[in-house]
Formats: C-alpha cells, structure tokens, sequence
C-alpha cells in the first residue's frame, strides 16, 4: 500500500479539453490506476477514483459513508449540508433504506412502464407545439425541458409544469458558482409551494406520489410534514434537470452523426433501448457524483484513503473503461451494454432511473421520425456546454428543420 | 442454477426486473425484490447473470 500526498492543483470539476469526452485529468485517473487528488472550491481535496472497478469497489464498501453532514464530505459548494442535510440520499444506513423504500413504488419498473403511453403523448405534444413555434428554436426548452418536467409534475401530482418557481431552483441547485443565499432562498420558494400542495392533498387524497406520502406515511410517523415537502423538493428537481440535459445531448449526438440517426431509425423498436443506454454511457452527465468520504482507512488500487478523507467518483471515466468497454470512445447506439454507471452504483443508485430511461426511449426516435430534418441553427463551436454544472448539459441548442 | 437474494439490502432500483422479469420481480409496497424462480431454467441463466451484475446492492447470489 501506498500514499501519495503531492497535492495537484486540478479543480474538480476539471475542465474538459472536448466537449464530447470526460476531462482528461478523469481519464488519467483512470489510467493510472490509482486515486488521484482533485482541488474544490473551499480548498480541500478529495480523491478522485475513476477505474470502473475502483469506482464500483468504492460504492459498495460499507465503511464508505454519503452523509452529506459529515466534515470529511466533499461538497461542491458551502450551501449542500443546508439544502441536502435532511434527505435520505445524502444519509447511510436506516436514515437512508427505509426511505428510500417509501419512495420506490412510483418508480419501480413495473409501475414507469405503465407510464409509457402518456409519456409518448408528451413527446408529441412537445413536438406538436415545436412546429408551431418560429424556426429557429431552442430544443432545450420547447423539447428537453417539458418533457421530464411534465412527467415528473404528474408523477408527483403537482401543476408546476410552467413555473418558473421550478426552473429557477433546479437551476441553481445545479449551478456550482451560483450563490449560497440564492440558491437557499430559491430553494426555500420551492418547498412552500411544494408545501402548499402537500396541505391541499390532505383535504383531498389523490393516488400521485405527493398525496401518498402525506396522506399515508404522516399520519403513521415514518415521515414529518416537512421531510415530505423535502422529498418533493427532491423529486422534482433530480427527475427533470438530469434527464433534460440527457435528451438534449442526446439529440446533439443523433444530429451530429448521420450513421447513428439511420441506424436508429432503420428499426426504432430494436434500437430504442440501447441508444438510450449508449447516451447515457457516453454522456455520463454528472460531473462531480457520487461524492462520499471514508469512515475508516481504505485502499482503492493501492492507495491508502485515511478515515475523514473525501471521495468522489468519476463516473464519466469508468464509463469509458476499456477494460469493459470495447472502443469506449466511439458513441454506437446498437451497444447491447446496460453495465455502465451512468446512474450511480450502489444502494444510492438513482431512484428515478427507470422513469428516466422510458422517457428517453419515447423522445430519441420520435423526433427524428418527426423531423428527419432536424439540425442546429448555429455553428457547432458556438453551443454552450455546462462546464460548472454539477448535471453537465447544454444551456441551449438551436435548431431548425 | 440457485439463486438467493438478500432482501434486507435491496434498494428497489429495478436492474433484475428489467434484465430477468421471468425471475425478479418488486413487491408493491416499497420496491423490495422478490424471487418469482429460485431455480430458473438453463435458457434463463444469461438473463439471470446479466442481473446479478447490474444489480447495485450485489444482493443476488448464484450457485451453480
């Protein structure tokens, strides 16, 4: 065993050299076959891990905690314990299980399949007031954006589908050079709606996500009033930021590469699946997660991780793991390859996952079936990605058919 | 094949029912896996492994 305590200056997240592929520092990580140390904001420096089963080892070792309260976390930004503090996904243990087993049974795979239909018919509807709207147009916010929302908000129960009350928390929730106060009070205007909803559906019950956990699981204690207007806050904003910025980059990648368009409408029913899964292993959106901290010293791939020490996995790079992979770089959307870890590993595994991989399934090859046409309005070189988003992404993509 | 599953650490993502919905499912009230076949078919061995592997817990155990 080893310990390596040279400090590289590298910020995490470190810059990317392309827009298509994980920072290189990611990548060197990997290759290296050790943890590398990365900087944050607040000066401290948490291990990087980025070989597929590093990461894996990583996340499933029970001395390896998620408790975002802990001093020895990696937050990416002084404003996480505050926001995040209270919520099952940044807590171990019973703080975590039992709540997350409340929240299951809207998202297991039985029950998002039964969703499908409706999400087909919001893919269309997007597309249907797409063509009513001037050409060129931006795809993140007559496309991406509605999609996820509306399904999340019906999933949930709430009308919040055009509230900018929503977009702006979701937004800087992601933002990690937004400011703590901002994000706090954005946050804190969030959860009242949220709260106001949660009182209306105690005067009259519905059968959505909202209405059972405040109508069930207040009145027998296994959550507060307020925990449910948080897992609400939660729901909301992780079940439609993440899956926005993946349809976006998604269809970039689709306009981008004519082979892979064909290939996927040559048999959308056969394809569907995988290019879904291929978006997600190529893209790998989040940029700074899972985040977690060493409860006793570990050693992953020789080095030694003292108790208290931050970690974070970088799961864009184990997701391009040639060592279980093949050609890890090229995008090929007829990969039969569910392995990768585009959703986390471990029992924190994104809960909204299945619901995320229906919608995208319904939007891939619906739009190109729609507009065959579809293509970006500016210069490649003049998209915006986001580089200091904790959910990498495009701010916006122009397009015209 | 054998297969056992640890229920006590199942986090409900899904991974098997999707992989092998002729051996996992998810119980209705918190997500929890249930066994459907302990002793599945050779044909559905692949499927079977493929869910052992996906699954993020590592709650599903095989014997051969």
């Amino acid at each position: 065993m080893t310990r390596t305590d040279a400090t590289p200056a590298t910020p995490l997240p470190a810059p990317r050299q392309c827009p298509y592929a994980p920072p290189a520092f990611y990548t060197e990580t990997r290759e290296s076959g050790q943890p590398r140390r990365g900087t944050l904001w607040d000066g401290s420096h948490p291990w990087l891990v980025g070989g597929y089963d590093q990461v894996q080892q990583v996340l499933r070792d029970p001395r390896v905690g998620a408790d975002v309260t802990d001093p020895g976390f990696p937050n990416t930004s002084a404003a996480q314990p505050e926001l995040e503090g209270n919520i099952f996904f940044r807590k171990d243990g019973d703080e975590h299980l039992p709540v997350r087993r409340i929240l299951n049974p809207d998202f297991t795979a039985k029950r998002v399949e039964k969703w499908r239909t409706r999400i087909e018919e919001l893919v269309d509807d997007a597309i249907d007031k797409m063509l009513e709207q001037p050409r060129p147009l931006d795809l993140v916010k007559h496309f991406a954006l509605p999609i996820p929302t509306t399904a999340i908000c019906e999933l949930l129960g709430v009308d919040l589908v055009d509230s900018p009350v929503v977009t702006h928390a979701a937004h800087l929730a992601t933002d990690m050079e937004a400011a703590t106060e901002e994000k706090v009070a954005a946050m804190h205007e969030l959860s009242e709606v949220l709260a106001r909803y949660a009182r209306q559906k105690q005067d009259e019950p519905d059968d959505r996500l909202l209405g059972r956990l405040v109508n069930e699981h207040v009145p027998n204690g296994d959550l507060t009033f307020d925990e449910v207007v948080r897992l609400a806050q939660l729901v909301i904003g992780a079940g439609h930021e993440t899956t926005a910025n993946m349809l976006s980059l998604g269809v970039l990648a689709l306009i981008r590469d004519e082979q892979q368009r064909e290939k996927l409408l040559s048999d959308p029913d056969a394809y569907a699946a995988t290019c879904a899964e291929e978006m997600l292993r190529y893209w790998t959106i989040v940029q700074t997660e899972p985040r977690r901290f060493a409860r006793e010293d570990i050693e992953v791939g020789g080095q030694l991780i003292r108790a208290g020490e931050g970690i974070i996995c970088s799961l864009a790079a184990a997701n391009r793991d040639p060592a279980v992979f093949q050609a890890p770089e090229e995008l090929d959307i007829t990969r039969a390859e569910r392995r990768h870890m585009a959703f986390g590993y471990g029992v924190h595994q994104c809960l909204g996952q299945n619901l995320a991989r229906v919608e995208m399934q319904a939007a891939f090859p619906r739009l190109f079936q729609r507009l065959p046409e579809l293509r970006l309005a500016v210069p490649e070189e003049e998209l915006r990605f986001r580089d200091t988003h904790i959910v990498y992404g495009l701010h916006e993509l122009p397009v015209t058919w | 094949m054998k297969v056992t599953i640890d229920e006590a650490k199942c986090c409900g993502a899904g991974q098997c029912v999707l992989a092998a919905p002729e051996v996992f499912d998810q119980r209705e009230d918190d997500g929890v896996v249930i066994l459907l076949d302990a002793e599945p078919p050779a044909s559905e061995a692949g499927n079977v492994r493929e869910a052992a592997a996906l699954c993020p817990a590592a709650v599903i155990a095989i014997q051969d």
